[in-house]
């Protein structure tokens, strides 16, 4: 394994700065004491490749893995969160390569359920984007540094973001499954509610969805539906809503249910053919049919990940488009499984 | 007393590879133009055909669009395009 001398941590930071290693934080140098603990937190050998970029031509293996999780400020326990979530990127379907090189500048929104959660002690209440919790900011931040180091998608050169988004430092969250009224994500998806799982999805940043007003629960959704209809980031890929507790308890209480839910905003998360010929989100001159044609964001109720996060006060939820304008890249969940430790 | 710091960087797999020879005529080849499938892949392209058409004299032109921007041409799309190509252009246009 190569190194780099450094006097004391504090010149190593200055150093892994000079040589490019870092996101523009201060990185914590890593040491072969410093990642001997998360080798002893999995049950995957060091050598074991994770993530494989083909264009690139370049693998993640744990080890290297293990080395950007100790920069990015990791603990050990952390590791299996961040294995997973390399297994999921590294499905086809993902398009880790063109998520990451692309202009749309996605970041990768991470979302984490199940018993995990709690043992990791993940933030998935107030400020659950953050600041202030050390598992949401260091996992979300060691996928950054992965892309960065080992995959080599690099500001400027491989990384092509025109803006890019804040969330590209780091974005993760975990659902708030004590104040949802509703199954969990992960058991939607047909994971065991013991189990703990994580879902990745190249995402924009997040849009608010603030409605202090509505009484009712068709209210909230009318004002999220109009959210995930906006122009700027109107296509037919995927969506991300994230429902403050309070927004999701009005919907509970008025009967609606996770499939309800996403059953309206498919079917209110549209725009006319016209508005998105005068948007330019589409080719040609408007037609008199294009004003009562109309076009849905995604393909369908099931392409919204619906979760709960954030704070118990405060009617602020959140919508985020997917970085795909179509199926470029489609969002993936894979149990936690890696784990030296029981997680149920 | 120091710190050996580890690298975090990943190792580049790619193998050496060479550009393909060229003999610097294009009179009578055929020529493959192959768009990313963004919005004006397609129309930059076809200028450019339509000028090395104008320039050497190419015996045919084939157009094809990868359709996926951020994805790498498949392999059953280059083995559609190759055979009937000698030369081939490519192009993001966006």
């Amino acid at each position: 394994m190569a190194v780099q001398e450094a006097a004391d941590a504090l010149e190593g930071i200055e150093l892994a700065y000079a040589l490019g290693w870092t996101d523009g934080l201060p990185a914590v140098p890593a040491t072969e004491a410093s990642i001997r603990p998360f080798f002893d937190a999995v049950t995957l050998p060091p050598d074991h490749v994770l993530a494989r970029m083909a264009t690139r031509q370049r693998s993640c293996t744990v080890e290297q893995a293990a080395i950007n999780a100790v920069m990015a400020g990791c603990l050990p326990e952390y590791f299996p969160v961040i294995l997973a979530a390399l297994e999921a990127m590294n499905e086809d379907g993902y398009n880790f390569y063109g998520s990451c090189a692309s202009t749309g500048g996605a970041a990768q929104f991470v979302v984490v359920n199940g018993p995990i959660r709690t043992q990791l002690e993940m933030n998935s209440g107030g400020n659950c984007y953050g600041p202030g919790n050390r598992a949401n900011a260091t996992i979300g931040r060691a996928l950054r540094l992965i892309t960065l180091n080992v995959f080599g998608m690099q500001p400027g050169t491989t990384d092509r973001s025109t803006q890019g988004h804040a969330g590209k430092y780091t974005f993760c969250i975990a659902e708030n499954e004590e104040a949802s009224p509703w199954e969990p994500w992960h058991v939607e998806q047909g994971f065991a509610p013991d189990a703990s799982a994580v879902t990745v999805y190249a995402a924009d940043a997040p849009h608010n969805i603030q409605n202090h007003i509505s009484q009712s629960g068709e209210g909230i959704l009318y004002c999220v539906a109009d959210t995930v209809a906006g122009l700027g980031a109107f296509s037919s890929g995927q969506s991300a809503v994230v429902l403050t507790p309070e927004h999701a308890q009005l919907l509970a209480r008025d009967g609606w249910t996770k499939a309800t839910i996403r059953a309206y905003i498919y079917e209110h998360a549209r725009r006319s053919v016209a508005d998105l010929k005068r948007g330019g989100k589409t080719e040609g001159e408007v037609q008199p049919d294009d004003e009562t044609t109309f076009r849905h964001r995604g393909n369908g109720p099931d392409d919204i990940l619906l979760v709960v996060a954030g704070g118990d006060a405060g009617g602020h939820s959140s919508f985020i488009p997917s970085w795909s304008r179509g199926r470029n890249s489609i969002r993936q969940t894979k149990e936690v499984q890696w784990a030296a430790t029981d997680t149920r | 007393m120091t710190i050996q710091m580890l690298d975090p960087t990943g190792t580049d797999e790619r193998r050496e590879t060479r550009m393909a020879a060229r003999d610097g005529k294009l009179a009578g080849k055929r020529l493959g133009l192959m768009t990313n499938g963004k919005t004006n892949g397609e129309a930059l392209l076809q200028a450019v055909g339509t000028l090395l058409m104008e320039r050497y004299g190419l015996s045919s032109i084939v157009v094809l669009d990868k359709h996926d921007a951020s994805r790498p041409a498949p392999d059953k799309v280059l083995d559609w395009l190759l055979p009937q190509c000698d030369v081939v252009v490519t192009a993001i246009g966006d």
